[in-house]
């Protein structure tokens, strides 16, 4: 490296990466930067809609005051994620992006770091085979507990918010809060292209 | 000291079989006769979610099994989301005491024309609301003390005892046992307001008597007395009390027990504060299902204290008492965080 030269961080393309997507959004996401592929960007993700979609719900309190679940399971923030994709050689790369998060005042999206690798070979004129995949680190998602006053027949109890008016005993209802961990989100894909 | 007779009536006609000064009446089976069989559509198998009332759980494979009990025109509309989740009266014994002969009814609470004696309409009931409870049928000419299952005992009282204010009477084992559990707390005792439309318990009829067995049950912690309402109320169709119904009067220690449900006996036949009661004892082992190291007593005041008074028409507490019972209120917190 020649004196003088500032050595290249490894922030760099990817701010650039991400810089040229926010600032053109769509189709520019897919440019290649210096090697480095933009897979994807998105706002939201699947952990975050299947939390969204318990705000539906809601029940009445003793009183007949009605309790919904909207503001239990949404957020102003959703999760922003991306990944990337490094080209190492010919036939391989890394794949590698990251996600914020998302916290609701009953749920929380762990931040997650996504790594993956992908292998690419001819095996004949025109046909390629591949096979690619990426492992999730944290992204679980968690679902939080309320604390519920049953009054004079059960007191203060811990419960799962959504199920606390059940027919369930209030402690059961614990056994069906959301725990689901970001390694779920692991894929392995294996595909074979034929260029014509 | 007389003896007591116990003797199954025909809904308003009180009419004792033998000369005694006590004498056991079916309060509230006035059956009438079926003209439709049922309600079209209304009577068919629903479990979706309810309406004003109604819970939902929201999406997601994180909920527990949902059965699916039939649910009829005839129950409220709270029940089909009460039972979208979790068990209903699991664990819990209904003992229905009432008259397994000579009465015969038919009516149609939903599952087709049936002519079934007023102790088998009473506990069928009980079970429709409560699929998971057990349910005993114990004859209420038995005289011997009805025996306490190891869990929460649920009593329902289709019937009243009728005598003279004054009489110096004597209840039989059965009688005296039922009465000790409400009053010591050890069972929920349900008991049919009555048909004669005066206040419980306390007005004499036209030949000066009155219910002995309500009046020994007032002022026991876990004694339930339950009126009829014309059908089921909501907000938007607060429901009258019925025509035949006995009120709660203004005794506070009978109004202060006394919750009212819809009967709809113009769909299934059978009206009366008779199947009343076997509603409200369904809701409590559904409560006691839910709230498994509730005492009776608690149970009790869960569902007094949760009852609605905006779904009922000119809600009078000399009438409604506390108001329409509501499970969806009692099995809900008073508040979460």
């Amino acid at each position: 490296m020649p004196p003088g030269q500032t050595k290249p961080t490894f922030l760099r393309p990817v701010l650039r990466a991400l810089a040229v997507c926010l600032a053109m959004a769509g189709p520019a996401c897919g440019e290649q930067i210096d090697g480095l592929h933009l897979l994807d960007i998105q706002l939201g993700s699947q952990k975050s809609r299947q939390a969204h979609q318990l705000a539906s719900g809601g029940y009445e309190l003793a009183d007949g005051s009605y309790q919904s679940f909207r503001n239990w399971y949404s957020t102003k923030r959703p999760e922003l994620s991306f990944l990337l994709l490094s080209q190492m050689s010919q036939n391989a790369a890394f794949i590698w992006g990251a996600s914020t998060g998302e916290r609701g005042e009953k749920y929380l999206i762990q931040p997650a770091l996504r790594l993956g690798l992908l292998l690419q070979n001819e095996i004949a004129k025109g046909t390629y085979f591949s096979i690619s995949g990426t492992v999730v680190l944290a992204g679980g998602l968690l679902e939080r507990s309320c604390m519920a006053d049953y009054g004079q027949i059960a007191g203060l109890q811990q419960v799962n918010c959504r199920l606390a008016a059940s027919t369930l005993p209030p402690q059961d209802t614990l056994s069906y809060l959301i725990r689901e961990s970001g390694w779920s989100d692991s894929r392995l894909t294996v595909s074979l292209e034929k260029r014509f | 000291m007389p003896d007591p007779q116990k003797t199954p009536e025909r809904g308003m006609e009180w009419r004792p079989r033998r000369s005694s000064a006590l004498r056991l009446l079916g309060l509230a089976a006035m059956a009438t006769l079926l003209v439709a069989c049922n309600g079209g559509e209304d009577s068919t198998a629903n479990t979706g979610t309810g309406t004003d009332t109604g819970a939902n759980s929201g999406a997601g494979s994180t909920t527990p099994p949902i059965p699916s009990w039939p649910y009829y025109s005839w129950m409220h509309s709270e029940l089909p989301t009460v039972w979208a989740l979790g068990f209903q009266g699991q664990g819990v014994f209904i003992k229905v005491i009432d008259t397994f002969q000579d009465t015969i009814l038919t009516g149609d609470l939903g599952d087709g024309v049936q002519s079934l004696f007023h102790g088998e309409w009473v506990s069928k009931e009980a079970g429709m609301v409560a699929p998971q409870a057990s349910i005993a049928n114990i004859d209420y000419n038995l005289t011997t003390p009805v025996a306490l299952d190891a869990g929460l005992n649920v009593m329902n009282l289709s019937f009243g005892l009728l005598a003279p204010a004054n009489a110096n009477i004597q209840f039989d084992g059965q009688t005296s046992s039922i009465i000790q559990y409400a009053q010591a707390g050890q069972a929920i005792v349900v008991k049919s307001a009555g048909n004669n439309q005066g206040a419980a318990f306390g007005a004499a009829n036209e030949i000066n008597e009155v219910d002995r067995l309500g009046l020994e049950l007032v002022g026991a912690p876990s004694a339930i007395f339950v009126g009829a309402l014309s059908r089921n109320g909501s907000v938007a169709n607060p429901a009258p009390i019925a025509s035949y119904s006995t009120v709660a009067g203004n005794d506070p220690a009978v109004q202060s027990h006394f919750l009212v449900v819809g009967v709809d006996g113009a769909s299934t036949g059978l009206s009366g504060t008779s199947f009343a009661a076997p509603i409200i004892s369904g809701y409590a082992a559904i409560l006691g299902s839910k709230f498994t190291t509730a005492t009776p007593t608690q149970i009790t005041n869960q569902l007094l204290q949760t009852a609605r008074r905006d779904t009922v028409a000119n809600y009078s507490l000399s009438i409604h008492g506390q108001g329409e019972a509501s499970i969806a209120n009692a099995l809900a917190p008073q508040s979460i965080q």
